[in-house]
């Protein structure tokens, strides 16, 4: 795995600006698991795991293109989870700052490789295994792959995590107006490649 | 809609050992920290840190760095230095000279017939 900086101060300030924006879920149970790795129980990264991995994964996945590169970053994130220790606290939104902390280690990866990163097949995965489903994956993979990294994530964010715009642009640091802009230029490109008509 | 073959994918899964490697990873520096404590080492290097420090604040104590502008300041403000006061005394002193060889021709000087002559 390779190794990144990552900045553990910025996503407790996104987790504050999603409060603002009401986008904080009330009852969120990552917020016992924080908890208990704030005080010292480091067994609770298995249940912060199990909870979000996946879903940090694919947006690492859809932000990096890489299979490989997306693993780096989950772990990458789990390493710093652990040496924040009673920092985390703190944190109100557990999820979304898993999300900017997820962010943050992707583009500082891209940052230090500084290499084109072919996108991989499975970016996009069938939900059932019909001939339509992975010939959607299919095309959706092959479409991802023409898309900016920022605007995937954005697509990711607002489709697949249901992120309003000014969250979208808390998580990736980017005003609200430029991550609407990255969303609906990413769909719309999504649609032309994919043959959707609006 | 965009929206409909989106639904039908799924952004792809984590490998299945990726939990593991992940965990492991990032529980090692904790524990590392938690086992780790206090060692002679790190006693020793607090040690002779804290005996230079002292050792520092001894010094300067007794050996106080002097300070070049308030001097010059001071001196400024003082009577004429030593060097300055002989140059005039010699240039009196010779004056006198002068006076006490015109007064006594063809004698020997000596300090005392200068200042007799000259007071």
């Amino acid at each position: 795995m390779s190794e990144f900086t990552l900045t553990a101060a910025a996503p407790r300030e996104v987790a504050a600006t999603l409060e603002k924006a009401g986008t904080v879920t009330g009852d969120d149970p990552l917020l016992h698991h924080f908890t208990a790795l704030a005080g010292g129980h480091i067994e609770a990264l298995g249940g912060i795991y199990d909870h979000c991995a996946a879903d940090l994964f694919g947006f690492a996945l859809f932000r990096t293109g890489s299979r490989q590169d997306a693993a780096d970053v989950v772990q990458e994130v789990f390493v710093r989870l652990a040496q924040t220790g009673a920092n985390l606290a703190g944190v109100r939104n557990p999820r979304s700052y898993l999300l900017a902390m997820t962010h943050r280690a992707a583009v500082d990866l891209a940052r230090k490789s500084r290499r084109l990163v072919a996108i991989d097949d499975a970016v996009a995965e069938p939900v059932a295994d019909d001939a339509e489903s992975r010939a959607d994956a299919a095309a959706v993979t092959s479409a991802l792959g023409k898309l900016p990294p920022a605007q995937r994530a954005a697509v990711y964010l607002r489709h697949y995590e249901g992120l309003s715009f000014a969250a979208i642009g808390a998580v990736t640091r980017v005003p609200t107006f430029t991550a609407a802009s990255r969303v609906r230029l990413g769909l719309r490109k999504l649609r032309r490649l994919l043959g959707v008509t609006p | 809609m965009i929206e409909k073959p989106l639904s039908r994918v799924r952004p792809g899964r984590p490998p299945a050992d990726l939990r593991e490697e992940v965990l492991r990873a990032a529980a090692a520096p904790a524990v590392r920290r938690r086992e780790r404590g206090w060692t002679g080492f790190d006693l020793g290097l607090a040690a002779t840190l804290a005996l230079l420090l002292l050792g520092h604040a001894v010094l300067s104590l007794h050996h106080p760095q002097p300070s070049q502008p308030t001097l010059v300041a001071e001196r400024s403000q003082q009577a004429p230095p030593t060097e300055l006061r002989s140059a005039l005394d010699l240039e009196q002193l010779g004056a006198r000279l002068e006076k006490a060889r015109g007064a006594s021709a063809g004698q020997t000087l000596t300090v005392a017939t200068v200042l007799r002559t000259t007071s």
